[in-house]
């Protein structure tokens, strides 16, 4: 007895890392040797409790049985869960390897779901999003993808699209008919723009999904040798950032994710602005600080004197603190936090505070990065100018090209590329 | 005794005659069948060829050496470009044509071209294996390799005026029989269509001093693109006038005796070409209707009112006719009457237009549920190059929608099937912008020059028109204009909205009178590409063979439906499969998946 399905994959099922237990899921076609070593009747349903011998080592491991066609896939599945050590982990991949097993591609344990008729394109596409959110919001995201109210927001603008296009085509096959009144291209232009406004109110409110979209981004600022990068290098309790008396020293943007307990943070470290520079290298890095101000989630506005007025394009965005409140301590009136980094006061007040930042909603709803380049794209087409003697043909070219782009997000896909697109953006093995 | 042809063609109307004559110039024996030789050709409607979409059909089949443009530019009295105020692609050169003149200038063309035509009617099919070897004429057999049918409004036509039902394919002219029992055998269901005619009235009876008049264009046009190698006769104006309240109640009042209103009717009819009846019946808060005093000819006296297709009896077509502004007086010569007949749902046709299960009988026209003397002509144009093909032993072609009319026209045929006669309209081409009446040359000269179907005399004129083209685009190019610092080229503001054709024109040292279509061409060069890409889209789509998949119930992901349709259909590759009607673009991922799969397993 063998396996059901196309050639045998595995992948891990759970978060690499440290953990509980790990899960690896395996499915396809899997050898009957498989079933034997494990004692396992390929088509019994259920969980056993196995001592897997790696050669080196055994670990007792949880195998769990899913018979096609009852499966995540729709093929023959297992899923061994060992416990959480990313070395286990491996062993298992070396061990599964030598069964005659290969590691899956990203996304082909959905695809596979999808070709067995298991899910559908809309909900694998959903399913991966699904994997990837980590904050309330984008959860919230999810539900409005599924639910429909996005779709009805697209059709909405589409069935306008469409009443405008009626216009244009009458005027086009029809105007040498009685009954089609010319319609002044001033009109077409008014309508076309009302649509223009929603398309656009949508693409405000629905940010595309990437994986680096979910990191918020926490940028520290301040004049230089205020002591940002000892901040930093306490922040994630290591010496990333170079630290040294010099004015001027950081003059790159530092870049280091910090976890916080489930959740993660991008926290970037800048040089240090000050006008009197006449070094090149200091004012080009700090131009890169201004543009990775502008376009942080956060900023933390670093001081080492309380009564420093905070530039005016931080000030409402970025969260006060004082360093060094070792050395001499902020007045009562002062508003922001102090800490000290070189003793670690206040350190973790700051990363609460960061914490309570990633874990907050943005308002913004996500949707898929395919969903939400189609939305640009059709926005993009029914910007274009249209005039000369040619306006009406040319507007309802561009609004059938929108439609088509619009159509490809609930509808149907065009071709394999943009299948393959989704399930490239696949966790593997879910 | 029996004669033996390569192609016989039955159907001496608009469809027969490009067939035939595609079947001659490819180098065929080929023979013509009609009912009436001196009715071929004949325009059984409104004595115009040309429209928005169907011009583009006629210089498609102008540009594969067809004869329906020359024939229009012999017999054209009047000439006129629809949709001036817009962009080339929606612009239309329409010409009303001397029916007589026009039908003569065909039988010419037929007799110079030495074509057999036979007077007969054809009754049955004689078939074997699949394939027709003879059509059996009432007076004889007629063998052939390959047929054409194209049977127009005579497949057991019924004409009918009020309450009276007759027989006949065209007013005065009998319909023809004995072929739906072919097709029944066939298991080819017919369907009824029907179509409208209005009545025709004596130009003395008709008052035209008080008459709108509408002169055609100063400026001379052609249909053909040999243009002035054939000179128009005379030109005279059409006229303009409107039904009244008067007109509405006597219609109204006389509803119940309208065939189509009494239940006499059962076929469905064009609702872009509505009869009188129908307009105000439908459209009651409209209290006039425009008609259009069309000339049948220049020495005839037929007058031709087009707006006003009836199937009243003819003491109310008097009536309403008399209501009107100038036709106070006006003599019915021939009653308005509609028709009624069979056709063949089209998605029986391969889009070669054969019939899917006859290897060699091909149909053509209106018999394929469409309407108009165009969407014939181009029909009989595929039809009969198939025809010969497949005689030659050679591969068939099949126009893409992505660069012609007459490919939209057989894909849409052949793919959604029809609800009501079809007519050809530029909203259903895609790829509009770029399939213009005036490129339609340059659209269709490869296959044209493949297949045989381009005389000496076409190409030369063909190249004498790009080489003028070429000369503008030179001229573009090298002229530089000054913007601020800036130079830019007069080619870069073809594509702008800020200057008009006229203003790029005026940069330009010389011109000369190709200068709006590769004005044009350059503005639409974008399009261009666009359409080219989707055309290799659907040669990789050509490249998936489907032969392996033997059911589609194993193919999961698709619904039941269209495994069905699928598991009907039997589609060669992917891109016969996304013909299929319900084939989405997602059903094909799934199939291509599936194709995949099969490989996978098959190497594994
Ligand atoms: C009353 C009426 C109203 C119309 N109204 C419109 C309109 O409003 N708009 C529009 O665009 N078009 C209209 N037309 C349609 C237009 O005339 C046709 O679309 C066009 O002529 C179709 O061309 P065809 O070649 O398919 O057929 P036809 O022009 O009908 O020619 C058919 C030919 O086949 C021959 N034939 C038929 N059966 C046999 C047989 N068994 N054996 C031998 N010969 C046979 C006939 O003699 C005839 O010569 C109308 C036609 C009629 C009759």
């Amino acid at each position: 007895m063998v396996g059901k399905g196309l050639d045998p994959i595995f992948a891990q099922g759970s978060a690499p890392g440290q953990s509980a237990i790990a899960v690896v899921r395996l499915s396809g076609k899997l050898p009957d040797s498989l079933y034997d070593e494990l004692k396992i009747y390929e088509d019994e349903r259920s969980f056993f409790l196995r001592e897997i011998n790696f050669g080196d080592f055994a670990d007792s491991c949880l195998v769990l049985n899913f018979p096609a066609p009852g499966s995540y896939t729709g093929e023959s599945m297992l899923e061994i869960h060992s416990h959480g050590n990313q070395l286990i982990v491996a062993e298992i991949f070396r061990w599964l390897e030598e069964r005659g097993l290969r590691e899956a591609e990203p996304g082909e344990f959905s695809k596979r779901a999808f070709l067995n008729n298991k899910i559908s394109l809309v909900q694998a596409e959903g399913v991966s999003l699904g994997i990837e959110a980590e904050t309330k919001d984008q959860l919230v995201a999810l539900d409005s993808f599924r639910s429909g109210v996005l779709s009805k927001k697209i059709e909405n603008v589409m069935s306008q699209l469409n009443g405008v296009l009626v216009e244009l085509e009458a005027q086009l096959d029809f105007s040498d008919e009685e009954d089609v009144i010319d319609t002044k291209s001033g009109a077409i232009q008014d309508s076309l723009s009302c649509v223009l406004v929603e398309l656009a109110d949508l693409l405000k409110n629905y940010g595309p999904f990437e994986k680096n979209s979910l990191k918020k981004r926490v940028v520290l600022v301040g004049r230089p040798n205020v002591g940002k990068s000892s901040i930093f290098n306490s922040l994630l309790n290591e010496d990333v950032a170079i630290v040294s008396q010099e004015a001027g020293t950081t003059r790159d943007i530092v870049r280091k994710v910090l976890p916080l307990s489930g959740f993660e943070v991008e926290v970037e470290d800048t040089a240090g602005l000050r006008p009197e520079t006449n070094d090149a290298i200091e004012k080009s890095g700090m131009v890169l600080t201004v543009k990775a101000a502008e376009s942080a989630d956060f900023l933390i506005y670093v001081t080492d004197d309380p009564e420093e007025i905070v530039p005016k394009e931080f000030r409402d965005r970025s969260f006060l603190v004082f360093n060094k409140c070792d050395l001499n301590p902020a007045p009562s009136s002062f508003s922001g936090l102090s800490v000290s980094a070189k003793t670690g006061e206040g350190i973790g007040v700051l990363l609460e505070k960061l914490k309570s930042l990633a874990t907050s909603s943005s308002g913004q709803k996500l949707i898929s990065e395919r969903t939400h380049k189609k939305l640009e794209k059709a926005m993009k087409i029914l910007s274009k100018e249209a005039g000369g003697a040619d306006f009406f043909e040319m507007t309802a070219q561009n609004i059938r090209d929108a439609n088509q782009e619009l159509n490809e997000i609930y509808g149907e896909l065009d071709n394999e590329k943009i299948l393959d697109q989704i399930f490239n953006n696949f966790c593997i093995g879910k | 005794m029996n004669s033996i042809f390569d192609l016989v063609v039955i159907g001496g109307g608009h469809a027969g005659v490009e067939a035939v004559l595609a079947g001659k110039r490819m180098g065929l024996n080929v023979a013509l069948i009609t009912l009436d030789k001196t009715k071929t050709g004949r325009m059984s409607c409104n004595p115009a060829i040309g429209g928005i979409g169907k011009t583009h059909l006629a210089k498609e089949i102008d540009a594969l050496g067809g004869y329906m443009a020359e024939a229009t530019d012999l017999s054209g009295i009047q000439f006129r470009t629809l949709n001036k105020k817009k962009g080339p692609a929606v612009q239309a050169t329409r010409a009303q044509a001397d029916k007589e003149l026009y039908e003569k200038t065909i039988q010419a063309k037929l007799k110079k071209e030495q074509i057999d035509v036979f007077e007969d009617e054809v009754i049955d099919f004689e078939e074997k294996n699949c394939e027709v070897f003879a059509a059996v004429g009432k007076n004889k057999k007629y063998k052939a390799k390959a047929f054409v049918l194209t049977t127009g409004t005579f497949l057991n036509g019924a004409i009918l005026i009020g309450s009276n039902k007759r027989e006949g394919g065209r007013i005065d002219e009998k319909k023809a029989s004995g072929l739906e029992k072919f097709f029944d055998k066939q298991n080819l269901m017919l369907g009824r269509l029907k179509t409208g005619t209005p009545p025709r009235l004596a130009r003395e009876t008709i008052n035209f001093e008080v008459l709108e008049e509408q002169p055609g264009d100063q400026e001379v046009c052609y249909m053909s693109f040999l243009e002035n190698k054939n000179h128009h006769p005379k030109q005279v104006s059409c006229y303009i006038t409107k039904t009244n309240k008067r007109t509405h109640d006597i219609i109204k009042k006389n509803i119940k005796k309208s065939a189509m209103y009494s239940g006499l009717i059962s076929g469905v009819g064009p609702r872009y070409c509505p009869s009188i009846e129908d307009k105000i019946m439908r459209f009651s808060s409209k209290d006039s209707h425009q008609i259009f005093v069309e000339p049948e000819g220049l020495e005839s006296n037929w007058v031709y009112p087009n707006g006003i297709s009836t199937s009243l009896p003819r003491e109310v077509q008097e009536e309403y006719i008399r209501s009107i502004e100038g036709f106070e007086s006006a003599e019915i010569l021939q009653q308005g009457y509609a028709v009624e007949y069979d056709y063949i749902d089209p998605r029986n046709l391969e889009k070669t237009l054969r019939l899917k299960n006859l290897k060699n009988l091909f149909l053509a026209g209106q018999i394929n549920g469409t309407t108009g003397y165009e969407e014939a002509g181009a029909q009989g144009m595929v039809a009969g190059i198939n025809a010969s093909l497949l005689v030659q032993k050679k591969a068939e072609w099949i126009p893409q929608r992505q660069n012609s009319y007459m490919g939209v026209l057989v894909d849409d045929l052949t793919r959604f099937g029809v609800s009501e006669p079809y007519r050809m309209f530029t909203s259903r081409a895609e790829h509009r912008l770029v399939l213009r009446q005036d490129n339609a040359d340059e659209r269709m000269f490869e296959a044209g020059i493949h297949m045989g179907l381009i005389n000496k005399e076409r190409e030369e004129v063909f190249l004498k028109k790009q080489k003028e083209k070429k000369q503008n685009l030179e001229q573009l190019r090298k002229t530089k204009i000054k913007f601020g610092d800036q130079i830019k080229t007069a080619h870069d503001l073809c594509k702008r909205n800020d200057f008009t054709m006229e203003d790029v024109k005026g940069t330009l040292e010389k011109t000369n009178k190709r200068f709006g279509e590769t004005y044009y061409d350059i503005r639409y060069s974008g399009y261009v590409d666009k359409q080219r890409r989707e055309l290799e889209k659907m040669r990789n789509l050509e490249e998936h063979d489907l032969g392996l998949i033997f059911d589609y119930a194993e193919v999961v992901g698709l619904s039941g439906e269209v495994k069905e349709k699928l598991n009907k259909t039997k589609p060669k590759n992917l891109l016969e499969a996304s013909g299929v009607e319900g084939i989405t673009p997602a059903a094909l991922n799934v199939l291509a998946i599936h194709l995949k799969k099969i490989d996978a397993i098959r190497t594994s």
